[in-house]
């Protein structure tokens, strides 16, 4: 009966979601404050009823409820708890409802904390939200249903796909979809700025807070992910270039550029109408992975032909919700009023050119990922993009971008001075060099190009502080004074260089991981011993051992240094009962920011074992340096201009305004 | 967990790609992996493996799935067997097999699959090295005898120019479009600069 109540909350909600998306533009169009009310309450409602219909399933997962059809498929009675949770978004319908739940979640956050918006933008963001919110209701309801029942009920189910038996997807998937769908809020502002025909500093103030909270949950989010295929897949491999990860991936990008721009509009009032593009774009490519993946289309023709429904009605989504924005785009954008003037070389100058790099990485990437697709069926033809172009073409664009970054913050708005920047920062350049060859020295040498990235890295960290440095003065006014101004600062502005200190981390961790790295394959036997990366590590066996549903063979490794045991490794393959599914895991050794990663391949006719070691110097980096970003960007969005709930500062003594004038 | 054949996803659960939503243990046959064009050197698709489903369609699947019932636990990609003694062509065959895709999966060089077919091809290219090839003709071979599809990286042709123009044209055009957009700011200060008018009026104002 609960499950139902369950499918009986989301047809209740189509029908308010509906509501919400007529009535208050009409209520803005005529200036009927009653009919613009009914948004936030509608949002709110909607909210209420998906979170229902979202707890109903929940609930089903976990008193294992397998008369309902999703439930059978995707879990099984000895599942632990964690999974049974984990698992409401480990298949199709159910993560579609999530996506759903958090699409309207960010509708009554922005009903919540929206009340000094303008009411007939408010009204109309929200009617927005709605139109998306509708499209994915009946979607669900219509194809992905959740509720249905099996009858007679089946006594037990038939096990969460071993490979999502994990950690990560409780974290992940939550995480990505607040980015991903959080941009769904900039599209609504950039939508509802169009119906309005206006647009100033003050919108792009109320969307920079939306843009950087959905950035910074997708960077947590992607990042997650990337660890997650690290330490599950068992080869070391942390970036794939997978369409799958190309589609979340491109939203980020284009999300970036939003982030850097919409700074600009606020600041200057410049970029206005690319501001719009680009909020339009980056949802768009949300929407777009959201299609590639769900549709089945990325992976072959074939499969999106069985079951084209949901390919076609997800295409019919995106068609309408892109095509239906671009063409709004089209017809209004040129009423918008162009902002301020820059010289090329400025604060501006800066982040166009990051606009600019970041816009095009992120059409390589789309064309990479959609190119076999078109030609394949255009012309039958078949030829593969995989990492090797992503690595090339994209690393190309990225390199200027990297060198760039510093040099945005300590240029000037406006006019610029590029000979003043290069003075300001030869110091950090000198620095980050000095890192670099140090760091170069230390890990005995290694091909001499690498040297470049180390050192492309250290600049990003080095040179993210560069602009604190100045601001404070420190070499002017001493420590104490330097300390209390920069306490004044504005917390985005720390925000901006722990976010770039972050990029720096990054990229130092993927290029040295990549140079310094070493892969050891070989046969072991028992009592053996291989080096690796300064460490001896000694084969102790296979022991067989049984998990709550599944059993494996653990393979015992001694991990000692300079004749002492340090650690002990276990890496073990498994074997999940109720699906029959081999796994392998892979054992993991952290030390420092880096770590040794222990695979076990096969079994020899000889007695021994295959054993794939791996050395990943400072790889922790990578997934630190995207940690250190998002911090950077919760600290930017603590900043309290950046409130859109906060209360509107104290007016000004005039008094002051006076003596400003004079 | 490679042995699951394919990564998790960025979108877990989300991505049929890597069978994390299909029942079957393995992704769904694809059309793009048509046997009939690979040839005959390649008579069966990996049964066991990453990527153990086949392309023959439901029949394959079926078998592919009680085979892996049966069948031990999936081999590791570059196996100890396989290493050439000399570290060169070693390395230069691991630099060509990253660049070379394994027909049969998704998204994977020969040098991360270990499904049977990848495995014969890190054969062949070792081969084909030890006998002197260089890394071009081993690339060339390769083509030959599976086309354009096994490349990772494709070359640069008719059908792919548009591929490989897109980030240049796209750079190109937008530093084209910034600095028109830059040159012809300034004529609108231009446009904006005082009339003699309030030119005389300023120069009045400010000999007070």
């Amino acid at each position: 009966m609960i499950i139902e109540i369950g499918h009986y909350a989301l047809v209740l909600a189509l029908a308010t979601a509906l509501i919400v998306s007529v009535l208050p533009v009409i209520g803005a169009r005529r200036g009927d404050a009653a009919m613009m009310a009914l948004a936030p309450t509608g949002s709110l409602v909607l909210f209420a009823l998906v979170a229902f219909s979202f707890g109903v399933l929940t609930w089903a997962y976990v008193v294992s409820d397998f008369s309902v059809a999703n439930v059978w498929e995707n879990s099984h009675s000895l599942m632990p708890l964690i999974y049974k949770y984990s698992g409401v978004w480990g298949n199709h319908e159910g993560s579609m409802l999530l996506w759903l739940l958090i699409l309207v979640f960010f509708s009554a956050l922005v009903a919540v904390f929206g009340r000094n918006l303008p009411d007939t933008l408010r009204a109309n963001v929200l009617a927005v939200q709605a139109w998306i919110s509708t499209a994915f209701l009946f979607f669900i309801l219509l194809t992905s249903n959740p509720f249905l029942r099996l009858d007679p009920a089946p006594a037990e189910g038939q096990d969460l796909n071993p490979v999502l038996q994990d950690f990560g997807l409780a974290v992940h998937p939550p995480l990505l979809y607040l980015g991903y769908v959080g941009f769904s809020v900039c599209f609504s502002f950039a939508v509802a700025a169009l119906i309005e025909g206006r647009i100033d500093a003050a919108w792009a103030r109320w969307v920079r807070p939306w843009t950087l909270a959905a950035w910074t949950f997708l960077t947590a989010g992607i990042a997650m992910g990337s660890y997650w295929a690290y330490y599950e897949l068992g080869w070391g491999g942390w970036w794939f270039w997978d369409p799958v990860e190309n589609a979340s991936f491109m939203p980020w990008l284009a999300g970036t550029a939003l982030l850097h721009s919409a700074l600009v509009m606020e600041k200057r009032e410049a970029l206005k109408i690319w501001t719009v593009l680009l909020a339009i774009m980056t949802f768009s490519l949300s929407l777009l992975g959201t299609f590639l993946v769900r549709s089945g289309v990325l992976t072959s023709v074939h499969s999106f032909a069985t079951d084209p429904t949901r390919g076609i009605f997800i295409l019919c989504i995106l068609g309408i919700f892109i095509g239906g924005a671009f063409v709004l785009f089209a017809w209004r954008a040129p009423m918008l009023k162009a902002g301020g003037i820059f010289a090329p070389i400025s604060r501006e100058g800066a982040l166009v050119l990051n606009n600019l790099i970041l816009t095009v990485a992120t059409a390589t990437v789309l064309t990479g990922t959609l190119y076999p697709l078109i030609l394949e069926t255009l012309t039958g033809e078949k030829i593969s993009v995989g990492a090797p172009f992503f690595n090339m073409t994209f690393g190309l664009l990225m390199l200027p971008l990297l060198v760039a970054v510093p040099f945005g913050p300590v240029l000037a708005w406006k006019r610029g001075d590029l000979l003043g920047a290069l003075q300001r920062l030869y110091v950090f350049a000198g620095l980050a060099l000095a890192a670099g060859l140090i760091f170069f020295y230390i890990q005995n040498g290694g091909p001499v190009l690498a040297i470049f990235g180390l050192v492309l890295g250290f600049w990003g960290m080095i040179g993210a502080f560069a602009d604190l440095w100045y601001r404070a003065n420190f070499a002017k006014v001493g420590l104490s004074v330097g300390l209390k101004r920069l306490t004044g600062l504005p917390r985005s502005v720390f925000g901006t260089a722990i976010a770039h200190f972050g990029l720096g981390v990054t990229v130092l961790g993927i290029f040295a991981a990549t140079t310094f790295g070493t892969e050891t394959v070989v046969e072991m036997k028992q009592g053996a011993s291989v080096d690796v990366g300064g460490y001896s590590l000694t084969y102790d066996g296979l022991r067989d051992a049984v998990g709550p549903n599944y059993t494996e063979q653990r393979g015992h490794f001694a991990v000692s240094r300079g004749g002492v045991q340090v650690a002990d490794v276990w890496s073990s393959k498994r074997l999940y009962t109720a699906r029959r599914m081999p796994t392998t895991e892979a054992g993991i050794l952290t030390f420092g920011l880096s770590q040794l990663y222990v695979s076990l391949g096969d079994a020899m006719d000889s007695g021994g074992m295959v054993v794939r070691i791996w050395w990943k110097p400072f790889i922790l980096c990578i997934w630190g340096g995207a940690l250190v970003m998002m911090f950077g960007g919760f600290v930017s969005l603590s900043d309290r201009r950046l409130r859109v709930g906060a209360p509107s500062r104290k007016v000004k003594p005039i008094k002051a305004t006076l003596e400003a004038a004079e | 967990m490679r042995d699951l054949k394919l990564p998790p996803s960025a979108l877990p659960g989300i991505s049929p790609s890597r069978g994390e939503i299909d029942l079957l243990p393995c992704p769904a046959p694809s059309k793009r992996c048509d046997w009939s064009s690979v040839g005959a050197s390649c008579q069966s698709p990996p049964l066991r493996g990453r990527c153990p489903a086949g392309q023959r369609g439901v029949f394959w699947v079926v078998l592919a799935m009680i085979l892996a019932l049966l069948a031990p636990l999936p081999a590791f990609a570059v196996n100890p067997d396989e290493v050439l003694s000399n570290p060169v062509l070693e390395q230069r065959a691991r630099n060509l097999s990253a660049q070379l895709r394994c027909m049969v999966c998704q998204n994977q060089s020969i040098d991360d699959s270990n499904a049977e077919l990848a495995r014969d091809l890190r054969v062949l290219v070792r081969e084909r090295l030890t006998n002197g090839d260089t890394d071009d003709q081993v690339i060339d071979y390769v083509v030959s005898r599976y086309g354009e599809f096994v490349l990772l990286k494709p070359r640069l042709g008719a059908k792919t120019v548009i591929l490989w123009a897109t980030p240049v044209l796209l750079l190109l055009v937008g530093a084209i479009a910034i600095l028109v957009f830059v040159r012809t700011r300034p004529s609108q200060r231009a446009v904006a600069a005082l009339s003699a008018e309030e030119q005389a009026r300023i120069e009045e104002l400010l000999k007070k």
